[in-house]
């Protein structure tokens, strides 16, 4: 196993990346990076960014596509979709909100904000089984997204006024007399310091601050009568705080952008080896100095050498949701696209059911997406999308006519398509034909990785 | 057979030579795999659970039709004595009930009598979540028994998922676990590759996935071998539950044709194929039974009978029938009295059934009192969480109380062997 120098080098590994003889801007590279920041890429982004170079492609992603997949600009895109979400009634089925996400992961011209997006659902994990409320989930959605790239402060007072979150944490009455300590706690522990960055009584203090914040019907609110508006000492800090003061004090907290940046790393480098303290230091000062814009480390990530080191390429495990909405970019079936939600059905049997993340902690990731019942269905998912029986998803593919389109004999283009340098493509043997070509790069081991 | 399959068949002969000529030898990878790892281990044993939903009434279940107390409070529902089936001198199963009052008499079925809980909800919904959390507080929803099992006793990364929900119902409460999402599985085809064409053709794509798997790659790559001996783990066991599947073509089914007698014999099917899955979870709904209770439950009781008897003759007949204990529970009795409409109403304490090589067969405990009843309902003198505990602790080999609470000792229904 191949570890990276730059791991113990945080100036170079955090520098931007400028292609060399050693490290040319090949194919790996280009499809390492829409992997991660997106979810895959078709063939014509592929060849339009190996062409552009690193800095055109790594801004064109921070920036957003022209169009979308589907050929509308990409603001027409947004605009039907976001009307879509805002249609969403009490009656709208789980499926429903997650075929909606998954449709706007498929076709988005903005991918990374989609990636962040799906990202600050396993940060801020919340879940329908126990909101129980469709409009709800589907709000906290359109905020996420909102303020995905956005700055991480606002965010964090907007989700700690977001009904879902406090339905979902018990805390929609947050009384003077009795502070409940759950938001304050996972607001700490899990959103933004980690444990053992503060104290019992910070958690006590900051529940205090919290009072007279409820849910009425649906609604945040404030109730002044049932808000403490005595001293309270949070971090070393005393006044007279409000819900209001709680980001910009839990911001202030050094931990907070340290924190942040070991989940960005996970993200975006590397799930298998934990990142020095030393590594972290570097983004965590770069999201300090930006007054926490979650771009700025985003793009010192992306650019970065590290970034785009053969080391690190495939150190992830796919989620399902990446390899459902990448499969399906990748392989351009978009017009008509699949069933979304007959999508979103198959992630929930490779184990990531949207709006439904197991805990507050969100999903595991990593070696936990890998079991024998999800590995059967990651399978069955590349039999139905490249055959003709699964009426929801399968007959839409034409292997044969993609490949052709774009004029690579079909062994290497997919190869080329979906692993890259990952494998030879003469591991596929004598196979020619394309479904099936396409059919085993899909269930190789390597696709499964990231 | 078409070119392509030919390609395919091809193509799994080249793959294999590339790997008889790779530089580094090839990993034995079935020996390596999670499943080979978790089969050695001591405990292999399975637990099936069964959810009576609604409320099954215990009084006609395990029926004290010599007592006093149940001919005088059960008039249109009484059973007459002359159709039940014996157990001791006053107690006895329903007449519906032969199959199972065989296992009894074969000394593979513990009946645990007065079962139940302080202060008992007689909510269906509230009280199953009791049930199924073995918590008393509200809202302590965040996990189930079973869950919390599983969290503290994961499955090797890579292996078979450790716990499994078997219906049409959402997930299980009782499966909720904070760390793995428990899959629910209505058909085999969900549990099998989904491969089309003929048995021929079937079998070349599978050869093909797996050739391609199974090849040495030329870096050591930890997280790559791990993905591709979970990715083979998982074709060997489609590969084995696809044989016992053709095994049984053709061959009738020797399950009644119940709902739950097929939804055991799915999990017959895979346990059969040597999944290390050792948690099941299945329901049969119906048992809200208010009005005109009679003929309703008898088919309910016969169902339970039959199908419990089905599987238990299946595991036999395999081999496997003393890895597997099942049990059953239903969120609550019902009242001692009848209603006027022929039915019974929410009431508390009830028996359970726990099916497989128990050390106490027959009755456990005595039947709960009629003189002592609670607002009309019988009342407890067996913890659930006491079961659960002997289960877990007896059964599984699983520390109980972490999940079920230090105070709640396991009853002896095992033999008691301590790890």
């Amino acid at each position: 196993m191949n570890t990276s120098p730059l791991l113990d080098d945080p100036t170079r590994a955090w520098a931007p990346f400028a292609p060399g003889a050693k490290s040319p801007w090949n194919l790996a590279r280009v499809a390492h990076l829409h992997r991660r920041a997106g979810f895959a890429a078709p063939w014509s982004i592929l060849q339009r960014d190996l062409k552009d170079g690193p800095v055109a492609s790594v801004d064109r992603l921070l920036k957003g596509e022209a169009t979308s997949g589907d050929g509308q600009t990409a603001d027409e895109f947004d605009t039907l979709l976001d009307s879509m979400n805002a249609g969403v009634g009490s009656d709208a089925t789980p499926t429903r909100l997650q075929g909606l996400w998954i449709y706007r992961m498929i076709l988005t011209a903005r991918p990374l904000r989609e990636r962040m997006t799906l990202f600050w659902h396993n940060h801020f994990a919340t879940s329908l089984t126990k909101v129980e409320n469709p409009v709800l989930m589907q709000r906290q959605n359109d905020l996420l997204r909102e303020h995905a790239l956005g700055n991480f402060q606002t965010m964090l007072a907007v989700i700690g006024k977001d009904p879902a979150m406090l339905v979902w944490l018990d805390s929609t009455a947050n009384r003077k007399a009795k502070p409940n300590e759950n938001y304050a706690r996972e607001v700490m522990e899990l959103f933004t310091l980690g444990r053992g960055r503060y104290t019992e009584k910070d958690i006590q203090e900051a529940a205090r601050a919290f009072t007279g914040a409820f849910v009425v019907r649906d609604r945040y609110s404030e109730l002044p009568a049932q808000h403490d508006d005595g001293s309270k000492t949070i971090f070393g800090k005393t006044g007279r705080f409000k819900p209001d003061d709680l980001p910009g004090l839990l911001v202030s907290q050094p931990a907070c952008a340290e924190f942040l940046c070991g989940k960005l790393y996970r993200q975006f480098v590397s799930e298998v080896d934990a990142p020095s303290p030393a590594l972290i230091a570097p983004l965590a000062k770069v999201f300090r100095d930006s007054g926490y814009d979650i771009s700025a480390p985003l793009r010192t990530i992306l650019r970065s050498n590290l970034f785009f080191d053969d080391a690190v390429r495939r150190r992830r495990v796919k989620s399902p949701v990446d390899i459902a909405v990448g499969t399906i970019r990748a392989l351009e079936i978009v017009k008509p696209t699949v069933s979304a939600e007959a999508l979103a059905e198959s992630c929930g049997r490779m184990g990531q059911t949207l709006y439904a993340p197991p805990s507050v902690a969100g999903w595991d990731g990593g070696t936990a997406w890998i079991n024998t019942t999800a590995m059967l269905n990651r399978t069955n998912l590349a039999l139905a999308l490249l055959g003709t029986d699964n009426a929801q998803i399968g007959g839409r593919c034409d292997a044969k006519a993609l490949a052709a389109k774009h004029g690579v004999e079909s062994r290497k283009f997919y190869t080329d398509l979906l692993v890259q340098d990952a494998f030879d493509s003469k591991i596929l043997g004598l196979v020619k034909e394309p479904a099936e070509v396409a059919t085993l790069v899909l269930t190789t081991p390597e696709y499964q990785l990231a | 057979m078409s070119a392509n399959r030919r390609d395919f068949l091809r193509s799994s002969l080249a793959a294999s030579t590339l790997v008889s000529m790779g530089a580094s030898s090839i990993p034995g990878f079935l020996s390596q795999s999670a499943r080979a790892a978790s089969d050695s281990k001591n405990n292999d044993k399975i637990l099936v659970v069964v959810q009576l939903i609604g409320g099954n009434d215990g009084l006609n279940t395990v029926v004290p039709h010599k007592l006093d107390g149940y001919s005088k409070a059960r008039r249109a529902l009484r059973l007459a004595s002359g159709q039940i089936h014996k157990i001791s001198d006053e107690i006895g199963l329903h007449p519906s009930m032969g199959e199972m009052a065989k296992l009894v008499e074969a000394g593979r079925v513990s009946i645990v009598q007065g079962v139940g809980y302080p202060n008992p909800d007689r909510s269906h919904f509230r009280s199953m979540e009791i049930w199924e959390t073995a918590k008393l507080e509200y809202g302590a929803l965040e996990t189930g028994w079973l869950g919390r099992t599983l969290d503290a006793n994961p499955a090797a990364a890579g292996s078979d998922i450790a716990g499994l929900h078997v219906g049409t119902r959402s997930l299980a409460l009782a499966l909720k676990s904070k760390k793995t999402e428990v899959p629910s599985l209505t058909t085999l085809e969900q549990y099998r590759l989904q491969l089309g064409g003929d048995i021929a053709a079937k079998r070349e794509v599978r050869d093909a996935l797996e050739r391609v798997a199974r090849l040495d790659r030329p870096a050591a790559d930890p997280l790559l071998g791990f993905v591709r001996r979970s990715t083979l783990a998982a074709y060997d066991s489609s590969k084995k539950l696809e044989q016992l599947n053709q095994q049984q073509a053709g061959k009738k089914s020797t399950y009644p044709d119940f709902g739950l007698a097929r939804r055991l014999e799915l999990i017959a099917q895979i346990i059969k194929a040597g999944f290390g899955t050792r948690i099941y979870y299945t329901s049969l709904d119906g048992f809200d039974t208010h009005a005109n209770q009679l003929g309703a439950h008898a088919a309910l009781m016969n169902q339970l009978s039959d199908s419990i008897a089905a599987f238990h003759k299946d595991l036999t007949n395999a081999g496997q029938a003393d890895r597997v204990a099942l049990l059953t529970f239903s969120e609550f009795g019902r009242r001692v009295a009848e209603n006027a409409s022929a039915g019974t109403d929410h009431g508390a304490a009830a028996p359970l059934f726990v099916v497989g090589p128990v050390s106490r067969p027959g009755l456990v405990g005595a039947h709960p009192s009629f003189d002592d009843l609670d607002d009309g309902d019988l009342k407890h003198h067996t913890d659930f969480r006491r079961v659960y505990a002997s289960l877990l602790e007896g059964w599984l080999g699983c520390p109980a109380a972490p999940v079920v609470g230090a105070e709640f000792r396991p009853m002896e229904l095992f033999g008691m062997k301590k790890a």
